[in-house]
């Protein structure tokens, strides 16, 4: 009732609209988001928290238009009624139209998006994708697929800062990794790159098969396998299966990494990448600070001593594997150590920062329980007087949820933190039980206001500290 | 919960460093303990009180727009009713808003504030309160009284000459002659009872001597001259406790000196430590001009924390302080400066580093306030007499 009444309002359109650009203009998610919040009892307005409204024409046309249909509402039901009924009649009419006309404005922006994706988005995309196909068949450069329900985008940019040391590398821009935004990057190029980096997105079942037809990488790198996207995929095992199609639809070579324990099962005799072993390169020496990762990588008289700015043991893998890879496209020694010593953690993921003696880690783009294991395993091999772990769990995990969140709670209580923050969200009691139950003794605090928290936490820290934020809920998902 | 009024501005020179201190390192710090409710307490300029929740928003500041704000808002009472209430119009019907204080934190620099003026203010109300209480707060204001009293404890001070506006007007030439016969150039001079380093020449010979006097008595009617300490390292130590408890302190640290030997206050609020990144500062903002912790031996640095304490202890030093230290490097002597009853931001950045959070920091100093209120309600302050039924 509470979300219903907040509804009435004449900036209605103006928070809707905010809605359905933070869910891509999807309509279903967008019509999900509103029940979401009619369970909870939040009032429209109080969604918007975190982004405004980006008024793009697409944005402002939507607007323009919900007001027009509730307009054209209001004064069709007047219209409607025969004239020689009274006078209350009409008042009446008005009445029932003003009341219904919110609901006209959620219909008439939702079937708007729906139609307009269907008749003029996809014909337009499906052009752009066609002649990206085709621009990429001609082209000589090396293409290297990189795909996976985690660690994508560091993967990627990895890879570009080693092979550029030594080649003209092109690369997705972003997290733009659908069909659409890969067409409009291979668009883009110059036609003298020598490898080309494309992350392949997975958001529903065929999207990898349909890239790995239309891209047909030369090399392809499966990062790992997580239960995200379950809203859409009907099990764990259609994501492995969609990933690792790229063997199948393409002549890549594919490497998968052998760390990923959901991933293990499915990969047969597909070729693995690990910290102990990558593309027949030997690891040792492997040294993990809050600063830096380094490592030894040794393959018949070849030595490279790696150390990057990346953190955690979980980087060993695709840091040597982007090394491996740069060896077999035939950058030098140097070139290639100088190349890992030029990555530094990319924004929001494993990102270390110096806070008036205490030191984050910003791991707030992290969103997959095995990443999460990996940072909670990091934070017990560093050395500090008081750890701290905070995370509102994770999204976007269906029917997985309950085991997602018992396995982040067992594995808070395995490798304890001294303090640990959760947020007050529907999976908070599931961590929060698996804690006890698997006896974490530390301090637990749960937060009301997330962003109120990340705002002030810097008041909370002092020398000796450090923090480990993973993973933070856009407002589609408070 | 308990409330916590932070009182911040007051008719100072250091009015607009006061905001700062109150909404970055206080109550921004109280609010995140979810331990108290906090009242924002602003008294403007002109020594008018007022109290809303939109003065804990620096915007209104930065703006201006608490011009307007202080037109429209209502003043603010006191009620002194064996502790303290705030009371204000509510603006609606005649009626009045009421609020029952549990903890003043004073958050006023320089006059007014710091010197002991509101801490008789709090005293008088019988509420409990955040600092240095009113001697400790007015001896500590008094660059002299505070030597003179350091002295008596056995600590070193640079040699001094001070008098009052009236004395070096009735005898100026004596005052100077007293000076030369005493102390060796180069000399500092200062007004006694001013801080952020307003006032402060340091000169060379008679000439420049003169005019500096004429400067610090433009600022207050009591001057010091002293000699300037040879091979100097600048180190101040900020120190938490109260008399009946434990010492804490924060590092030593070490402000880098500008050219001059002098900080006036805009090197120290005005620059963002621009001087000091020139020096090689590491910290931005008002302390970006200092070495954390400071380049001296641990010999030095233990001995700066004994002087420094034990200064604290004479002048009777409550919950924060910072001592403000001066080191012969070739010497090694260690001789006290001044103090500060509440040093800018409470030195959180020193706090921080030193393992003490905002948070904790500022949760310790409303626990110090509490247990002192908590020793002296145990004291008697009335006396039964039949010297009334005399009459």
């Amino acid at each position: 009732m509470k979300t219903l009444l907040s509804m009435y309002s004449l900036r209605l359109p103006f928070y809707l609209v905010y809605m359905l650009q933070q869910v891509e203009y999807d309509p279903q998610k967008f019509l999900d988001w509103i029940e979401r919040a009619q369970k909870k009892k939040q009032t429209i307005q109080s969604l918007k928290v975190r982004k405004s409204l980006v008024p793009t024409s697409k944005a402002l046309a939507l607007i323009v238009a919900s007001y027009v249909a509730a307009g054209l509402f209001i004064a069709g039901a007047l219209l409607l009624v025969d004239s020689r009924l009274p006078l209350w009649f009409y008042g009446l009419h008005l009445l029932v139209a003003l009341v219904a006309a919110p609901f006209i404005v959620v219909l008439s922006l939702s079937l708007i998006t729906l139609v307009a994706s269907k008749l003029v988005v996809a014909p337009r995309q499906n052009r752009v994708i066609a002649a990206a196909q085709q621009k990429l068949a001609a082209h000589e450069a090396t293409v290297i697929a990189v795909i996976g329900s985690y660690g994508k985008t560091t993967m990627k940019e990895l890879l570009h800062t080693i092979l550029q040391e030594g080649k003209n590398v092109a690369m997705t821009p972003g997290n733009m990794n659908t069909a659409y935004s890969q067409a409009r990057f291979i668009n883009t190029l110059q036609g003298d790159e020598e490898v080309v980096i494309i992350e392949f997105g997975e958001g529903a079942p065929g999207d990898v098969t349909r890239m790995s037809k239309t891209i047909q990488p030369d090399y392809a790198v499966i990062t790992g396998l997580a239960p995200n996207h379950l809203d859409h995929y009907p099990s764990l095992d259609s994501v492995a299966i969609d990933l690792l199609s790229v063997a199948k639809y393409s002549k890549a070579h594919v490497y998968a990494s052998a760390e990923s324990e959901l991933l293990a099962k499915h990969l047969g005799k597909t070729e693995t990448f690990s910290s102990k072993k990558v593309l027949g390169w030997t690891i040792s020496k492997p040294i993990v600070s809050v600063a830096q990762t380094s490592f030894v990588m040794k393959k018949g008289k070849k030595t490279l001593a790696i150390s990057c700015g990346l953190l955690g043991r979980h980087q060993i893998a695709p840091v040597a594997l982007g090394a491996a890879l740069a060896d077999k496209l035939g950058l030098s020694k140097a070139q290639i150590e100088s190349g890992c010593a030029k990555i530094q953690p990319f924004e929001h993921r494993m990102q270390p920062r110096h806070i008036g003696g205490a030191w984050l880690i910003d791991d707030t783009y992290n969103g997959n329980i095995e990443g999460l294991v990996a940072g909670l395993k990091l934070l017990s091999e560093l050395d500090f007087k008081r750890k701290w772990y905070v995370t509102p769990g994770l999204v976007d995990q269906g029917s997985e949820t309950e085991n997602v969140h018992t396995k982040l709670g067992e594995t808070i209580a395995k490798f304890p933190p001294d303090i640990v923050v959760l947020m007050d969200n529907s999976v908070q009691p599931i961590i929060e039980k698996a804690m006890k139950k698997h006896g974490f003794k530390g301090e637990l605090r749960v937060e009301t206001n997330p962003l109120e928290f990340y705002t002030s936490i810097e008041h909370q820290l002092a020398a000796g500290d450090l923090v480990l934020m993973q993973n933070d809920w856009t407002d589609n998902y408070n | 919960m308990k409330t916590v009024a932070v009182i911040f501005g007051s008719r100072s020179a250091e009015h607009d460093i006061s905001i700062i201190t109150a909404l970055s390192a206080i109550i921004k710090p109280l609010e995140a303990t979810k331990q108290y409710n906090v009242e924002a307490v602003y008294i403007s300029k002109d020594g008018e009180w007022f109290w809303d929740d939109k003065l804990k928003d620096i915007k209104l500041y930065q703006s201006g727009e608490i011009e307007q704000f202080m037109k429209k808002a209502p003043k603010v009472q006191l009620q002194l009713d064996g502790g303290l209430t705030l009371v204000k119009s509510s603006q609606f019907a005649g009626r009045k808003q009421y609020k029952k204080i549990d903890v003043v934190f004073p958050a006023t620099h320089g006059t007014y504030g710091e010197d002991g003026a509101l801490m008789g203010l709090l005293e008088m109300a019988n509420v409990p309160y955040v600092g240095c209480d009113v001697h400790a707060s007015a001896i500590a204001m008094d660059k002299v009284t505070s030597k003179l009293i350091a002295l008596a404890a056995g600590e070193a001070t640079p040699a001094m000459v001070y008098f009052s506006a009236k004395e070096y007007a009735e005898s100026h030439k004596e005052w100077h002659r007293q000076i030369s016969k005493q102390l060796s150039y180069p000399l500092f001079v200062k007004p006694a009872r001013l801080g952020s380093s307003i006032g402060i020449s340091r000169v060379q010979n008679d000439n420049e001597l003169t005019n500096a006097i004429e400067v610090a008595l433009h600022y207050d009617d009591k001057v010091l001259v002293e000699e300037a300490v040879a091979n100097l390292v600048e180190v101040t130590v900020p120190i938490i406790g109260n008399r009946d408890s434990d010492l804490t302190y924060a590092l030593v640290e070490e402000p880098v000196s500008p050219e001059d030997g002098v900080f006036d206050f805009d090197t120290k609020y005005m620059n963002q430590g621009k001087g000091g990144k020139k020096m090689g500062g590491k910290t931005a903002g008002a302390q970006g001009y200092s070495k954390l912790p400071a380049d001296i031996s641990k010999e030095l640095n233990d001995e700066s924390k004994r002087v420094a304490g034990a200064v604290y202890r004479a002048v009777g030093c409550e919950g924060i302080a910072r001592i403000d230290l001066l080191i012969d490097k070739k010497s090694k002597k260690v001789y006290f400066n001044e103090i500060n009853p509440l040093p800018g931001s409470l030195y959180s950045h020193n706090w921080r580093a030193s393992g003490v959070s905002n948070v904790d920091l500022v949760s310790r100093l409303v626990d110090l306030a509490e247990q002192r209120a908590k020793s002296k309600a145990k004291l008697n302050t009335t006396f039964s007499t039949n010297f009334l039924k005399q009459f």
